[in-house]
This record gives structure tokens, C-alpha cells and sequence, in this order.
């Protein structure tokens, strides 16, 4: 294994009987004197005279012993060969050590040190990796305490060398006393196996441990080189039938997909025969495989070609990789990613990812948004301030200063606004975002939903105007009452005062017809009762004049005295007066309540009670008569709508709590500031 | 010496009428007349007339508006009110803004003559159909007087209040009344509702101020376990009472 200059080679026969060692002992110290002389020509020379002194002492004494023991005389032949080996190897590093393994003398200075620094100071163990130590304390014990040759190799870290080094013991008296070392420079031999050694153990473990399957191939050889262990588990059946048959993989790849890649297979393998064909090497390959449990896996192929230095094809090594958890996770992904665009193209929602900064470039919009303004979705992505364009222009400057102040404050956008399509149609759109900052707070987009509400919008619109055109009727109906009641009150009613007072001074003429005319007087008497009435009815003035308390009142007798039904009235903080609105509201509502007590519920009393409190007009009408179900009649009962809507007009609740069997019970509630109502032109004052 | 009168009336027709019913009249002297409300205090300076017969609707100035400032710019001078409105809220006001006498338009000529004498001669004149009970009455109506809110409770609504201030349960008030329990929860949400009850305990609370149940709490349910009935009723309180 070790280039070692091999001791057998250029020694002097052994000897087999004393005299030939005899003879071997004198060769040896023949060879020491030589050696003497060689080192007394280096500077160190004369101090280790004592020690070579000895060394050759003992030499003798080996050489004396060796006459008589054919062992000791071996001995000496090895302890000669050492120095022989020393002498002719001057290149290598050459040490004397002690029992204690320190330096005792060193044939060249090692690099870095100074001669002094060694001899006598340092241990071959301080020249030692510490992983090393075990090591070179076995050659140590053999050598010293055995008194053999050892060898060992080493990395020294103070010169960075690889030594393969042997040592041999050095008798005195029979004893070892010191070892002679000789370290020759290995790194360069060391380090290429170790580099071998990692990249095959590197390679190995790879093949060996990775889930991965990797094999080499000899298509010419048509034999499967080497197939790692990972292949077993992959396509679940053994190596070993491929060792015979290479393509013996095939048989596992799933029937879809085997034509398929056989046929590529079959293509590479051309390539071998020198033919030509389209296969690529490192193009992946994705097949199925169907292990013999029935159970499918998704793999990878990939090949590489292994040339000659000529560059000729030799062998293709491979490597596949089970995908099927990533395949699996791809086809979810794909689906669940499919699902997401189905569902965000054709919510009725448009969702849009727009640029925070001018022009607010749009970054993403649902293609929905064609089928709503007929612009594509591309339209919108390249066209920077299409969106602010087909803003109506009614809108335009109130959404941007909505958008302006969302970007500026943390609150989420919500608003409502009517964008042209490209025929020029109006929809409503409400549209809600929010904005995504990145971690420093720096905004990165606007993402938002756009909610086509046009729909909604026409019926919101309709019913606000359903709710005005109602508002005016009410209006107009009670300013045509009024009127109606003050032509009848003060016009014909006054025509008619003068009559009477006319015909009152009539009768106390002389000369008139007292019978005729009492009877035209009490026929006028009739005549201005039928006009108050009919004037009361259609709105008494009093509501105008006085207020909601005498009007109630008033309305309370009249009421009593036409149907019979006595009113009990409880009122509080009534004695001011209220807007116009609500004192005519409250009045007809009242007054619809009883008219329905007096048709309905079959009861000889009703109860009012009506406070103003915190702000807010309280009306009740009671009755305990029959009663209904609210929920087995509209709201058209009995008149309620009508009061529903005058209540709802002012922004008022209306409660109703009846059962059949226990009575009706209104509870209206109208806010003093009920607001204006939409449409709603503020109640022509009556005349004071 | 004559009564010296001024006509405040809007209406020709009822002016000239009155002007023939009054001049018959020797000890009447008609000053002068008005036309509309802004006129009458010109005129009473100008005329300095003893009576004013002021009509109560009159455009430019509302007669009643007219009243006051004449009260109080002339309190010698007295106004009787002539109006097509019978009802009693006009007189009371015409009375409350100091007005001597309130005569309907239908009034007979004699009555409307004996009115103007009566205001004419330092007394009150109410027509024929008001009184001073029947204004009193009036007056007691429109008072304005604090709604008590346990008067707009149902008296089904009274009767389950008065049964869980006294310590039923809802399933127990049920049983008492031959009623369903969740007809007892719907009542018993009303009337929290309207007394502005917000719990239990101020249902007791109420129900004791207004003598509903006695202060000293509900008769044991068992006399006869010989424990003296507890002096705090909130310990008589169902276990579901929550924390006041």
C-alpha cells in the first residue's frame, strides 16, 4: 500500500549462524561510524556525540549479544536497517525521540521552528492532531514496550502534512531507551484517497439514503449497473430483476403512460447505436407508476449521458423522484385555484386589486365587469384612468374625494356611484375596499369589491319617490282640506252669519211675516250647524288656530257625540305647539284610530293618551274590544296603513299590539325633529 | 251718554249686518269699523270707543293676536268676541287673552245686543252654550296633567305584573291565568317595555312603590313550615333573579 522504500531491497544477506551476524554486526557499525561522520558534518553534530556514543554503545552490545542469539542478532539487523533506511532517505524527516516521546534530535528543521525550538522541549504528540494520538500512541507502545517497528499515519497540524511515519526502538542494555522515527510527507497520496473515500461515501449515502432512485445503466450491455435501494420502495418490487433485464423498470409504469415511455427509452438507447433521434438527455420525463399493491405514484425521469474522454456515449445514469405528493398538491392547487377564479368570475361581485398612487392603475378586475360596462378586462388593466372616466359625472367629484380621504384615513372605502358603460348606460355600483400596506406601513394596493346595485338602486330610488309622491298626497290632500274648510268656514259660513243677522233685523220690522221668516231662520240655524260640521270635518281650524290639544279635544266631543263612544284622555306636555306637520299628523292618525274603535272593535270607550317627552311624541289608542290577528290580516287593516304611513313620513314607529279577543293597542312614537321628509315642502301655516 | 262701539270684521256682508242690528239700538253708538286685524288698533285710537266687537278669524292680524295687544296697550277698553266657533278652546283662550265676553255668530240679534250691554257695562257675557262650567270643565281637560305609564298597561298586562311582583314564576303566572307561558313572556316584555323596567328587580321595586304588593313581601307559599315570613321580599325573589 505504502510507497515505502521496501527494506528488504540492497541489504546484506542475512546471516543464519553467529558468525554471519558477527559479520552483520560489523557491517552495522561500519554503517554507524559512516553515519558518525555524516553527522558530525552538520552543526548539531557534536552535541548528539554523546548520545550517538551510546547509540553506538549499544550497538555493539547488540552486536555482541547478536554472536551468540540469533534473535538478538535479527534484532540488530532491523535496529541496522533502520539506519540504514535513514541514510538513504535524507529527505525524509528523520527523529530520534525518547521513552517520554519528546525530540531528541531531527535531521531537518520542520518548517516554522527554529532547530532549538524541538530537541529536548517538543513530544511527537504536540506534532499531532489530537485524533491521531491513540495512534501514535500504539506505535509508541509497541516500539517501547515490545520493542517492535510500528507504523502509523498521521496529520500534523503545525505543518499542515500528512506523515506516514515508522518508528523502530533503540535498545540499551537490552531495554529501549529511545526510537528512531522517520516521517515521510504523505498528504498528497492522503488527501486523494480521502477525497476518493468522501466523494464514494458522499455518493453512497446519496444513493443510499435519498427517497430518490438512482441507477446507471450500460445500454450497450444492455445491464443495469447500479440501482439504489430507494428503488425497491418506489416501484415496489426488488433490484433484482433488473440485473438481468434493464428494461425490467418498464413493467411498473402505469399502462397510460408506458407506450409513451418506452418509446422515449427507446429513443435514448438509439443514440447508443449511433442512429439518430430527437431524445434529449436531462429532459425531464413525468409517467405514473402502478406498484404491484395497486397504488399509484407520480415520478420524474431525468437521464444523463456518461461519456469516454473521447466523448463517446458509454453509459446513462438516471435519477426519479417521486412527485406525487407535489403532483397531488399541483392537482388540489389547480382545482382549488379553479374553483377560486369560478367562483371570483361569477360572483355577482367585481373584485379589483387597483394601484394606491395616480393614475390608479387597475391591476386586476373580474372580466365580469365586461358583461356589466362592455369594457374587456383588458381594456381596464391597460387603460390608467378608465375608471375615474366612467364615473357620471354627477358623481365623479364626490368619489374622489371619498377615495381621497379613505387613502388618507384608516377606515375602509364604502361607497356608491353610477359608472357609464360604453353605450353610455348609468349603473349604480357600490363599491367597498380596503388598503393593503406592506410591513412599514407603505400602501402597496387598493383591493375592493364593485357591487352592481343598479337594481337596487331603481327600487331604492322608486320607493323614495313612491314615499314623496305619498308625502305630497298627504300634503295635498290636507292643504285642499284646509282650503275647502276655510272657503266653507269663512266665506259661505260668513255670507250665511250675515243672512241670519239679516233676517234677525227683518222680523223686528213692522210689517214683516214672523211665521215665514222664523221658519227661514230656523232652516239658516240648520244650514251654519251643516256647514261648521262639514267644515270641522274636513280640518278644523282650531288645529291651526289653538293646536293638537284643543283639536283632540274638540275631535274627542264630536267624535263621542256622533258615535256614541266615549274617548278617555290622558295627555302630558301637550300645551305647546308642534310643527305644522306633526300636529296634522298626530291629529289624522288620532282620529283613523277611532274611526277604526268606532267600526271594529264593538266597544262603547276607547283610550287616548298622548305625551311629549325626551323629544318624542307618544300617541296610544286603546280599546278593549274584539281585536284581530295582526298576522292573519295586512297591514291594510282597518286603516292602519294609512296611519303606517303617516307615521313612517316623520320617521315615527308604529306598534301594534292586537289579539282577537283583547282589544287593539296602537303605540306611535314621532320624533319632535322627525327631519324633513323627502319631497316634502314644509305644511302651509294657517292663518293666526 | 251712548256706548260708544267699534266693528272689527273682515266680512262686508256681516259688517253691514251688524251695523243695521246695532244702529237700532239708541243707547249704541257705532264709532267706527275695521277691516282686518292691522286696522283695529288705528281705529280704537282714532275712536276711542268703548266696546270692541272683534270677530275672531280676521286676516291681517289674528283676532286673538289683536285681543292681547289691545289688553295691553288699552285695558279700559273692552273686547267682546264674535266668532262662528263654538267650541269651548276658542272661548278659553278668547277669556285667557282677556276678552269680556265670547257671543257665536248664531246667536239671536237680542242675545248679541244684551251681550254688548253686559261687556258695555263692566260684566262678563258668555253665548248661550258656554258657561263658566263648562269652561272650568274644558280647562280641567286640557290641563295638561303627568300620564301615569302603568295606565297604558293592558289589563292583562296589570295582572301578570301583579303576579310576578309577587314572586311567580312566568311558568307559574301561566298556570294562574289559563294562559301560555310564552303569552306571559310577550306581556311581561311589553310591560317592562313601557315602565322602562330593565329587571326583576325593578319590577319589585315598582310594584311596591305603587302599592302593588305589600312592603312586607309576599304570604309564604307554606305557612305551616313555622318560619317567619322573610322582611326582605328580595329574598322571595325566583332564582332567576338577576343581580340588580
Amino acid at each position: 500500500m505504502l510507497d515505502w522504500p521496501h527494506l528488504s531491497s540492497d541489504r546484506p544477506q542475512q546471516g543464519t549462524d553467529a558468525l554471519g551476524a558477527q559479520l552483520n554486526a560489523d557491517h552495522c557499525l561500519e554503517r554507524l561510524a559512516a553515519l558518525e561522520r555524516s553527522l558530525r558534518t552538520e552543526a548539531r553534530g557534536d552535541a548528539l556525540a554523546p548520545d550517538l556514543a551510546a547509540l553506538r554503545g549499544s550497538i555493539e552490545a547488540a552486536a555482541e549479544a547478536l554472536v551468540t542469539s540469533q534473535k538478538e542478532l535479527e534484532g540488530l539487523r532491523e535496529s541496522e536497517e533502520r539506519w540504514r533506511s535513514i541514510a538513504e532517505n535524507p529527505f525524509d524527516y528523520v527523529v530520534l525521540i525518547d521513552d517520554k516521546a519528546c525530540f531528541q534530535y531531527v535531521n531537518h528543521t520542520l518548517p516554522g521552528t527554529q532547530p532549538g525550538d524541538l530537541v529536548g522541549k517538543a513530544t511527537i504528540f504536540q506534532w499531532t492532531r489530537e485524533e491521531d494520538h491513540p495512534a501514535v500512541q500504539e506505535a509508541l507502545d509497541e516500539v517501547f514496550l515490545q520493542g517492535k517497528a510500528a507504523y502509523y499515519e498521521a496529520f500534523s497540524p503545525p505543518v499542515q502534512t500528512w506523515f506516514g511515519t515508522i518508528m523502530g526502538p533503540i535498545f540499551r542494555d537490552g531495554k529501549v531507551v529511545a526510537a528512531s522515527v522517520l516521517a515521510r510527507d504523505i498528504t498528497e497520496r492522503k488527501e486523494a484517497l480521502l477525497a476518493v473515500r468522501d466523494s464514494e461515501e458522499r455518493f453512497r449515502q446519496l444513493a443510499e439514503n435519498v427517497e430518490d432512485v438512482f441507477f446507471l445503466v450500460d445500454p450497450v450491455a444492455g445491464r443495469t449497473l447500479y440501482t439504489s435501494p430507494a428503488y425497491e420502495n418506489l416501484w415496489g418490487r426488488s433490484r433484482e430483476a433488473l440485473l438481468h433485464d434493464m428494461g425490467a423498470w418498464l413493467d411498473g409504469i402505469h399502462p397510460d403512460d408506458r407506450r409513451r415511455v418506452e418509446d422515449t427509452f427507446r429513443s435514448m438507447i438509439r443514440l447508443f447505436h449511433g442512429e439518430k433521434s430527437g431524445y434529449e438527455f436531462r429532459k425531464p420525463v413525468e409517467m405514473r407508476l402502478l406498484r404491484p399493491d395497486g397504488s399509484v405514484r407520480w415520478v420524474r425521469s431525468r437521464l444523463f449521458p456518461v461519456r469516454d474522454e473521447a466523448g463517446h456515449l458509454r453509459r446513462v445514469a438516471g435519477v426519479v423522484s417521486d412527485l406525487t405528493d407535489r403532483k397531488l398538491a399541483e392537482i388540489k392547487l389547480a382545482k382549488a385555484e379553479e374553483r377560486f377564479r369560478v367562483l371570483v368570475e361569477t360572483l355577482p361581485v367585481i373584485p379589483y386589486i387597483a394601484a394606491p398612487d395616480e393614475p390608479r392603475r387597475t391591476i386586476y378586475i373580474s372580466p365580469q365587469i365586461e358583461a356589466k360596462l362592455g369594457f374587456t378586462q383588458t381594456e381596464w388593466l391597460q387603460t390608467p384612468d378608465l375608471w375615474a372616466a366612467r364615473i357620471h359625472p354627477e358623481d365623479r367629484q364626490r368619489v374622489i374625494a371619498d377615495v381621497q380621504l379613505f387613502l388618507r384615513s384608516e377606515a375602509n372605502l364604502s361607497t356608491r356611484y353610477r359608472l357609464l358603460s360604453r353605450d353610455g348606460d348609468e349603473l349604480w355600483f357600490r363599491d367597498e375596499a380596503v388598503l393593503v400596506c406592506d410591513a412599514a406601513g407603505v400602501p402597496q394596493s387598493i383591493q375592493g369589491v364593485m357591487l352592481d346595485v343598479s337594481e337596487a338602486e331603481i327600487a331604492r330610488a322608486e320607493k323614495q319617490r313612491a314615499r314623496a309622491m305619498s308625502a305630497r298626497l298627504v300634503h295635498v290632500q290636507e292643504a285642499e282640506r284646509r282650503h275647502l274648510a276655510r272657503e266653507l268656514h269663512d266665506e259661505i259660513g260668513q255670507q250665511l252669519t250675515s243672512l241670519h243677522f239679516l233676517l234677525q233685523t227683518a222680523c223686528e220690522c213692522p210689517g214683516g211675516d214672523p211665521p215665514a221668516l222664523d221658519e227661514a231662520r230656523e232652516l239658516l240655524g240648520d244650514l251654519m250647524s251643516r256647514v261648521r260640521e262639514l267644515s270641522l270635518e274636513l280640518r278644523p281650524s282650531l288645529l291651526d288656530d289653538l293646536g293638537l290639544l284643543p283639536a283632540l279635544i274638540s275631535m274627542f266631543k264630536h267624535f263621542t257625540g256622533r258615535t256614541g263612544v266615549e274617548v278617555q284622555f290622558d295627555h302630558e306636555g301637550l300645551d305647546g305647539r308642534f310643527d305644522p306637520r306633526l300636529e296634522t299628523a298626530a291629529y289624522r292618525i288620532v282620529q283613523e284610530a277611532l274611526t277604526n274603535v268606532a267600526r271594529h272593535a264593538g266597544v262603547k270607550e276607547a283610550r287616548v293618551v298622548s305625551r311629549c317627552r325626551d323629544a318624542l311624541l307618544e300617541l296610544q289608542i286603546h280599546d278593549e274590544g274584539q281585536g284581530f290577528d295582526p298576522g292573519s290580516v295586512g297591514p291594510d287593516h282597518g286603516g292602519l296603513a294609512g296611519i303606517q304611513e303617516r307615521v313612517a313620513l316623520l320617521a315615527g314607529k308604529l306598534s301594534v299590539q292586537a289579539k282577537p279577543g283583547d282589544g287593539t293597542h296602537l303605540r306611535i312614537r314621532i320624533p319632535l325633529d322627525g327631519g324633513s321628509p323627502i319631497g316634502l315642502p314644509g305644511e302651509i301655516g294657517g292663518e293666526r | 251718554m251712548k256706548l260708544r262701539i267699534l266693528l272689527a270684521d273682515d266680512h262686508n256682508l256681516v259688517r253691514q249686518a251688524l251695523r243695521k242690528l246695532l244702529d237700532g239700538e239708541p243707547d249704541f253708538e257705532l264709532v267706527g269699523e275695521a277691516k282686518n286685524g292691522l286696522q283695529v288698533e288705528d281705529k280704537v285710537v282714532k275712536h276711542r270707543p268703548d266696546v270692541v266687537l272683534l270677530d275672531v278669524m280676521m286676516p291681517g292680524l289674528h283676532g286673538f293676536e289683536v285681543l292681547r295687544r289691545l289688553r295691553l296697550r288699552h285695558p279700559r277698553i273692552r273686547v267682546l268676541m264674535l266668532s262662528m266657533h263654538t267650541d269651548e278652546a276658542y272661548v278659553l283662550r278668547a277669556l285667557e287673552h282677556g276678552a269680556s265676553g265670547y257671543v257665536v255668530k248664531n246667536a239671536d240679534a237680542q242675545e248679541l245686543i244684551h251681550a254688548v250691554r253686559e261687556v258695555g257695562a263692566g260684566r262678563e257675557y258668555l253665548s248661550a252654550p258656554f258657561t263658566d262650567l263648562t269652561i272650568e270643565a274644558y280647562r280641567r281637560k286640557a290641563a295638561s296633567r303627568s300620564t301615569d305609564p302603568y295606565e297604558d298597561l293592558t289589563p292583562r298586562e296589570k295582572e301578570v305584573l301583579q303576579l310576578i311582583a309577587e314572586g311567580c314564576t312566568n311558568k307559574e303566572a301561566a298556570r294562574r291565568l289559563f294562559i301560555n307561558e310564552r303569552t306571559i313572556e310577550t306581556h311581561r316584555a311589553h310591560f317592562m317595555e313601557k315602565l322602562k323596567l330593565r329587571n326583576l328587580a325593578d319590577l319589585v321595586r315598582f310594584a311596591m312603590e305603587r302599592g302593588l304588593v305589600d312592603m312586607q313581601g309576599p304570604p309564604p307559599e307554606d305557612p305551616g313550615d313555622g318560619e317567619p315570613p322573610s322582611p326582605d321580599p328580595r329574598k322571595d325573589l325566583p332564582p332567576s333573579s338577576p343581580p340588580a
